[in-house]
């Protein structure tokens, strides 16, 4: 038994890795599905969006890229399936640089499915950079830091834009956020300004620091990670998907299940084999800070 | 004067900077949008300079045949057929049957991918290497870590006895200590931020200048 | 005695304070409603508009609006709708036109409750008088007050059988001067509304929309978008039109006035300010004065012989270990500044440091490779470890090609500092600046090659990787305190006090707020650090 937790201990870092992906890839092939309750602050986020008066005009910053598409695209989606469906209109933008070729075929494939025409029911603005100026930007003249669309057309010469010219015009804003910039910038830099209602969906590892924003009132919701999309798939789809879409959150979710009960465990086997062999090894290097 | 001139234009700049913040007035805020277009403008500049770095650094290395000079050709070559292809395409390099957008979808996206996968894998190594109950505070927080990552999947909130209580203390963790935590981090990185900026701007650090 | 002053003073105005109200709602502030019913098809609505008053406090912690009804004034009252205070107006459920009376004669009460805390429930913030919808024969019951002025000082008046719209058009409060607010509350059925503006007084009339929504009552206005090239003038006049026909989006002033019922032209004149009046700046500007003084007291402290202790941190300890251990190995340092934009402060940070890094590197005569991921920050860290080796007496040992930009985007820079460490094999790494997800993985790739790892980030995300997986991590203002640390100035010292003081300030602060705010259900203190909506 001993010897078992010693060579555990010092076991190669690729029998950890081997496991990891056994760990993912046996519940890709066999799901079992679990039911999973909604976060409060998924649900208000889901609210914040029902109460927008249908015909009210939001403003969409999608700024995630390949690396974070797992957690954010499947939000991303049930979320311009909720918009369109309550016919709220959608101006989009994007911070980051590698969004683009990501979010407008996403946006496109969606509107067409909801019959949302171009120009009318949404419009995308392109890439913006200069990070945070460009969020302070948005929130003194977005024509001015748009001046055209992804299409080359003056913004002001949208229908949608008519009348839509700072941030604290739309009815909300609504941020996709993998990182920086993010939402972190939008609440700092101009949601305190405007008093803009602001809703958020971030990366799991993101989440925690976004809470505060959240108790204080300064995001309306969040969704924080892969599970928050998968709750705010079932809230947008409580019947179930309608054909030709996939909930791709809730199915990635059944993965997390084994994958941190795997972390789990192997911290279990850790403590354990660091309790046996402590009697006999030198305790390790100081950790400062 | 040649240490002067920086720390004099440092403190003024540096100054009006912090004046943006409590000086409404459009007729100081038109001054420091300008100044900070210009700061845009001088780093997409830098570009420029970053993209003569790459080649000045890693060409000799590959006429020499040094160390490894094979991935640095290969990073030469990414780097030369990227430009080329992003150059070509113009503003439609992102429609689809351009090459840029095929180098987008078939090279970068899935190498970007597997970087951000790699992080589940080095998380169970450093998970497994760290997480020691070594003393209180390690034992503490190695119980919260793990019950928060049962109670964040469907398969905890389907324990039995434990389904329901779990997300709520994970909540209680995350809305109570977390937050506490991070606002502390927070306020302190904050003052800390701010002692750094005034010892630049008021010439004290000087240590970016190379003077003393 | 310095500690004492610092308890005392924040004591002292609490407890100058008046007790804060109760909450008995005759004690809270008044929350001005109007009531109208208004057709919508063949029903009716009613529409209630609301005035929170700027003694509550709106921005930080957010308002919930109960609005209950009831048959007669005294009630009961039951709950129709719970709802966040921003949008100003609330539409209640249709009912048939038949029950119009019925919803004249009912009386509306709004009440605004802040959202509480965990184990604590909401408390009442503000409450209006019962106000019965208003008809041609019923008038709001508010105190007696002198004639207002101002939208926020004026009851609502009954909307208008014909003629004005009852249009207000102030600037707002610190405002930066380009922007004009319009309230009107004109009721009837109007298809939508068209808002014309003129520079006063004899500009042209210019449209500035046509498409605001039936429900609207309201119009924020940005005179100019870019007052470079276009500056303001210092008074416009506005006109709300009520359309009762839908208008072309390019339809001339006369055709928009023409399609509905016009106000009046009203003037509002631009009011920009010079300085933000709020607490919440001025408490701002108050901590960055007060840091500025204390830096430079200490500083007299230190010049005078006075020794300033600060505790040992051993982060920062082990980074002259850690070159001296590379010196030993003939390996590498690698310093890697973080992944953000130079102007962040933790990239500043991280140059200060580098620079004082630098120097220990070539007084160690050592080599020290720094991977960065924006070129303008490598840059930067080129002139900087020149200067370090310069001020060590070793310009010729300096190799620029060490300091090296990788690549702006953060895996392939990830990817890239990854191969230095599996091929330069460096001795020593130190990441130290703004982090992203890329921090585990430099860091676990740094384990493998058994480097010593010293990490620090105010980044709160990536300190738990750093933590689990480097030797050694600074955490949040740690990383700002090394610089100091290291040069060991005086003058720097002098700063890690001054912020460690407001720190103390910042402390009291929150206890003494939160025991007012727990105790005396006050908002004085929190409202001395809220930055309000501008």
């Amino acid at each position: 038994m001993y010897r078992f937790f010693d060579r555990i201990q010092h076991m190669d870092r690729r029998w950890i890795f081997l496991g990891m992906a056994l760990a993912i890839l046996i519940p890709m092939l066999f799901p079992i599905t679990f039911e999973f309750k909604v976060d409060e602050r998924v649900q208000a986020l889901y609210d914040s969006v029902e109460e927008i008066e249908p015909g009210s005009t939001i403003f969409l910053s999608a700024d995630f890229d390949p690396a974070s598409r797992p957690e954010l695209e499947p939000f991303y989606r049930a979320n311009l399936h909720h918009l369109f469906r309550n016919d709220v209109k959608v101006v989009m933008a994007t911070l980051w640089e590698f969004a683009p070729p990501l979010i407008l075929p996403i946006m496109e494939e969606i509107a067409a499915v909801h019959g949302k025409e171009y120009g009318t029911d949404w419009a995308y603005l392109g890439y913006k950079p200069g990070k945070e100026l460009a969020i302070k930007a948005i929130g003194e003249n977005i024509p001015k830091t748009f001046p055209k669309d992804y299409r080359e057309t003056p913004t002001t010469d949208l229908p949608i834009m008519r009348g839509f010219k700072q941030a604290k015009d739309f009815a909300m804003i609504v941020n996709v956020s993998a990182g920086f910039p993010g939402t972190r910038e939008y609440v700092l830099q101009i949601q305190g300004q405007y008093d803009l209602k602001v809703a958020s969906a971030c990366t799991a590892v993101s989440g925690p620091d976004y809470i505060p924003f959240y108790k204080a009132g300064q995001l309306t919701g969040l969704s924080a990670g892969m599970p928050g999309s998968a709750q705010y798939e079932k809230l947008v789809f409580p019947d179930g998907p309608p054909e030709g879409i996939r909930l791709l959150a809730t199915q990635g979710i059944n993965v997390l299940n084994l994958g941190h009960l795997y972390v789990i465990l192997l911290i279990l086997l850790g403590n354990i084999g660091y309790f046996l062999t402590r009697a006999t090894d030198a305790p390790s290097g100081g950790k400062g800070g | 004067m040649r240490s002067t001139f920086p720390l004099v234009l440092t403190f003024l700049v540096g100054m009006f900077m912090i004046g943006e913040f409590f000086i409404p007035h459009w007729r100081y805020h038109v001054v420091t949008a300008e100044l900070l277009e210009w700061g845009l403008i001088l780093a997409a500049a830098a570009f420029v300079l970053g993209l003569i770095n790459l080649v000045q650094v890693n060409l000799p290395k590959v006429i020499e045949r040094s160390t490894d000079w094979q991935y640095k050709s290969v990073m030469l070559i990414a780097l030369f057929c990227t430009l080329a292809a992003g150059f070509g395409g113009g503003i439609e390099r992102q429609s689809a049957g351009q090459a840029y957008k095929w180098l987008f979808d078939f090279l970068f996206v899935p190498l970007n991918a597997t970087m951000f996968a790699l992080l589940a894998f080095y998380i169970a190594s450093a998970a497994f290497r760290a997480f020691r109950a070594r003393n209180l505070e390690a034992t503490l927080l190695l119980g919260a870590a793990i019950l928060v990552m049962v109670a964040r999947v469907p398969m905890g909130e389907n324990l039995p006895l434990l389904g329901d209580k779990l997300p709520q203390f994970m909540n209680w963790i995350m809305d109570v200590p977390n937050i506490a935590a991070r606002r502390a981090i927070f306020i302190g990185a904050a003052l800390g931020a701010v002692a750094t900026g005034l010892r630049v701007i008021l010439g004290i650090e000087r240590s970016h200048l190379g003077a003393d | 005695m310095r500690r004492l002053l610092v308890l005392l003073v924040p004591l002292a105005l609490l407890f100058a304070l008046p007790a804060s109200a109760s909450q008995e709602p005759a004690d809270v502030p008044e929350v001005k409603i109007r009531v109208t019913v208004e057709p919508r098809g063949p029903a009716v609505v009613p529409v209630i508009h609301w005035k929170i008053p700027a003694t509550i406090d709106v921005g930080h912690a957010g308002l919930y609006l109960r609005i209950d009804r009831a048959a007669a004034a005294d009630g009961p009252y039951d709950q129709v709708a719970n709802i966040v205070s921003t949008p100003g107006r609330w539409e209640g459920p249709q009912v048939p036109a038949e029950q119009r009376a019925e919803l004249e004669s009912a009386w509306f009460r709004v009440r605004a409750f802040d959202t509480g805390a965990p184990g604590v429930a909401p408390t009442m913030r503000g409450a209006s008088v019962g106000h019965s919808v208003s008809g041609p024969a019923k008038v709001a019951t508010a105190p007696e007050e002198a004639p207002a002025t101002t939208p926020e000082e004026a009851d609502y008046v009954p909307p208008a059988q014909s003629g004005s719209s009852g249009l207000f058009v102030t600037a707002p409060r610190d405002g930066d001067g380009l922007n004009l607010n319009l309230e009107w509350n004109r009721g009837g059925d109007p298809k939508g509304w068209a808002v014309v503006r003129r520079a006063s007084p004899d500009g042209e009339w210019k449209v500035l929309t046509v498409g605001l929504p039936a429900g609207t009552r309201e119009f924020s206005d940005k005179v100019t978008s870019d007052p470079r090239t276009d500056p303001p003038a210092d008074a416009y006049d506005y006109r709300v039109v009520a359309l009762d026909r839908v208008v072309l989006e390019d339809a001339d002033v006369p055709t928009i006035l023409a399609a509905g019922a016009a106000s009046a032209a009203v003037t509002g004149t631009l009011d920009p300010s010079w300085i933000r009046t709020q607490f919440g700046p001025l408490m701002l500007l108050l901590i960055i004065v007060a840091v500025g003084l204390l830096m430079w007291w200490f500083t007299s402290l230190a010049r005078s012989g006075e020794e300033i202790y600060i505790r040992r941190i051993p982060g920062i300890d082990a980074i002259e270990e850690g070159i001296g251990r590379a010196t030993e190995m003939g390996k590498p340092v690698l310093y890697v500044p973080g992944i953000d934009e130079l102007q962040d402060i933790q990239t500043i940070a991280s140059m200060l440091i580098l620079g004082q890094v630098g120097k220990m590197v070539a007084e160690y005569q050592s080599d020290i490779i720094v991977s960065c991921c924006i070129p303008i920050v490598r840059e930067v860290a080129d002139e900087v470890v020149r200067a370090g080796f310069f001020q060590a007496g070793h310009p010729d040992a300096y190799r620029p090609q060490n300091t090296r930009f990788i690549s702006s985007e953060q895996f392939a820079f990830c990817a890239g500092t990854n191969g230095i460490i599996y091929r330069e094999k460096p001795a020593t790494n130190i990441y130290l600046g703004r982090f992203f997800a890329e921090s585990l993985i430099l860091a676990e790739t740094g384990f493998v090659n058994k480097s010593i790892q010293i990490a620090g980030t105010a980044e709160a995300t990536q300190l738990p990787f750093f933590i689990a997986a480097c030797d050694y991590t600074l955490i949040g203002e740690e990383l700002f305190a090394v610089s100091a640390y290291l040069s060991k100035d005086p003058r720097l010292i002098s700063s890690l006090k001054a912020s460690d003081w407001i720190k103390v300030f910042c402390v009291v602060a929150i206890i003494l707020g939160t025991l007012e705010n727990t105790l005396l259900d006050g908002g004085f203190i929190q409202s001395l650090f809220t930055i309000a909506a501008g």
